[in-house]
């Protein structure tokens, strides 16, 4: 087996044409397409809703420094108005600033002051989240070191501290805090990654599994070169070299699917927190994927069959994600591709 | 040592060979030949063990086939008619590589004097997809035999290649043949069939229509595949067909 290992990697090497054109596309893509994503990313308003049932002079605190953030646009609604917009994706996501939020922030507490409602299209929202979060710390600590000058100065310091503390900060903060999740309007978890990114990613699944069918070639030209006969007159069996030619050609793939996240992460600056779902995904998808083509290439004779029937198989995938033609009018392309179909978020939380 | 008996093999629908029965004895050349679509390849991979007949049987030192294929596969050494070959290898590294995969123990003496025989020494850093087809074809003969076979079956070993390689290749099985070897082999040409072997199987839709020695030969009834093969093993070889 090692002998075969060795000799699958030596002629994987070998044809490095193609690896570097495995590996140079994603690159050429990602960084041909970064100029273009970046700026539909940050030059695009998110719509919140706003939900004040503290009504509060923190709660409108936080209102009007979220208000003075170009990126985001904050609407005001009630509950129900903000859980229907939502639903229809007026708005990203909503939060509910719940009653006694203030008083809460003042004792030093943060467990379910907000609620988070979202829905399953909901990708832009983190920011909101990370935002409001910010603020919230903010008071909770400016709170704390206001009070604890009062309990040793007396309850009159306690503006004076809390004025003091505030100014201490710089514009924008980047605390993070837990929120707790609303449940009901189609909740998930905060894989936060723009639809753009989405859209990248897929098509780059799309690619690898096209790449990972054209790199099973070799097998067909070994199959019609007689070197599969010899081989299984020389070694009596040729388990070990197809044992081998998948292990390799599935590590080839992972290492591609690293690489292109990575490239991910660098170039667009999204946390792993983020991708690494994406990346557990794109990676079992592709590992899905290697095996139906393995068992193809055991199966088939005719590479024109075996090419037909991949191509098949990537295109199904493709369209069974459901291209819907309203979303193809901007960057919801995501929506569409591959992970669309197999990868739900609904579908994630039960297998993690 | 190796005997078939009322040899049968279907691909489908197509009867490939009729009721073939053959004795090959240790230590002789066979030359096989015929026109395109006779069986003789098929006849070479069921000796070969890559395929199983449809029905007739197979002895090797009058045990059969089935229970010792391996043993088989041991003493067997099969060069199919396509250069099979891994792409993009050296020919050291090629050489190498099937020593290692065989399971066999390979005989370094043997590979090195087979090397040195063959001139492969000449070629050694060369990548083997830019050698010429007679360098190729002895490459392929070599990695064949590497195992030091005691039977050798051989589909059209000298095909392709220009005349001085195939004078090297057949003068090279001749001694292989006169150490003790049994060569058994797929030709279309007469000078490869006068210079390796006495004997000699004609065969023909899947059926051998003559099997002997080629003195013999002018003994065939005169027929249409009569004529066929005197275009075969190239006219003016004092091949005698009646009429």
């Amino acid at each position: 087996m090692v002998t075969q290992l060795r000799l699958q990697f030596i002629r994987m090497l070998l044809s490095w044409k193609s690896l570097l054109f495995l590996f140079l596309f994603p690159l050429v893509i990602i960084m041909g397409l970064y100029p273009f994503l970046s700026v539909a990313v940050s030059g695009s308003q998110v719509p919140i809703a706003w939900v004040d049932d503290d009504n509060s002079e923190f709660s409108q605190l936080v209102y009007h420094r979220l208000q003075e953030n170009d990126r985001l646009h904050i609407k005001t609604l009630n509950k129900e108005e903000a859980r229907q917009q939502v639903q229809t994706g007026e708005v990203e996501a909503a939060f509910l600033i719940k009653a006694g939020f203030e008083e809460q922030l003042k004792t030093g507490e943060t467990d379910e002051i907000i609620s988070w409602i979202r829905s399953n299209s909901s990708t832009l929202d983190a920011f909101a989240k990370e935002k409001i979060a910010s603020e919230a710390v903010r008071l909770l600590l400016n709170s704390k070191a206001a009070q604890f000058v009062a309990a040793r100065q007396g309850n009159e310091s306690w503006e004076k501290t809390y004025k003091l503390a505030d100014s201490h900060w710089m514009p924008a903060p980047l605390f993070q805090m837990e929120f707790k999740w609303k449940m009901g309007v189609n909740t998930e978890g905060d894989a936060a990654l723009p639809l753009s990114l989405q859209g990248v990613i897929s098509f780059l699944l799309v690619y690898v599994m096209g790449m990972a069918a054209y790199f099973y070639n070799q097998w067909f030209k070994d199959k019609r070169s007689g070197v599969l006969e010899r081989i299984k007159l020389s070694t009596g069996h040729v388990y070990y070299y197809y044992g081998a030619a998948f292990l390799i050609q599935l590590v080839l793939l992972i290492s591609v699917t690293c690489f292109v996240f990575g490239l991910l992460v660098r170039v667009f600056q999204v946390e792993w927190g983020i991708l690494t779902p994406w990346m557990l995904q794109f990676t079992v998808i592709l590992t899905l994927v290697h095996a139906i083509l393995f068992l193809m290439v055991l199966i088939l004779r005719s590479p024109q069959v075996y090419f037909s029937i991949s191509a098949g198989i990537i295109l199904a995938s493709f369209l069974l994600g459901g291209i819907p033609l309203e979303t193809l009018d901007g960057l919801r392309v995501g929506a569409w591709l591959p992970h669309g179909w197999l990868f739900n978020q609904n579908w994630m939380e039960g297998f993690m | 040592m190796i005997r078939t008996e009322q040899l049968k093999k279907r691909y489908k629908q197509k009867q490939i060979l009729h009721d073939l029965s053959l004795d090959i004895k240790a230590g002789e050349s066979v030359g096989i030949t015929g026109p395109n679509g006779a069986g003789k390849t098929t006849l070479l991979k069921l000796l070969a063990t890559i395929e199983k007949p449809t029905c007739g049987a197979l002895f090797f030192e009058e045990k059969p086939y089935s229970s010792q294929i391996k043993t088989i596969r041991k003493r067997i050494g099969y060069i199919p008619q396509d250069i099979s070959l891994f792409e993009g290898l050296r020919v050291k590294a090629q050489i190498n590589a099937w020593r290692k995969l065989s399971a066999q123990t390979i005989d370094d003496t043997y590979m090195n004097e087979m090397i040195r025989i063959l001139r492969l020494n000449e070629v050694m850093n060369r990548r083997s997809d830019d050698l010429s087809g007679g360098w190729k074809r002895k490459l392929h003969l070599c990695i064949g035999l590497l195992h030091k076979p005691e039977i050798c079956l051989l589909d059209e070993p000298t095909a392709g290649i220009d005349m001085a390689a195939k004078v090297e290749i057949i003068d090279w099985l001749k001694k292989l043949n006169d150490a003790g070897m049994t060569l058994v082999y797929i030709s279309h040409d007469w000078y490869e069939l006068e210079r390796l072997s006495k004997r000699l199987v004609l065969m023909d839709n899947g059926s051998i229509v003559f099997n002997g020695e080629k003195r013999e030969l002018k003994d065939l009834p005169a027929n249409e595949f009569s004529r066929e093969l005197a275009n075969i093993i190239h006219a003016g070889k004092k091949i005698v067909v009646h009429k």
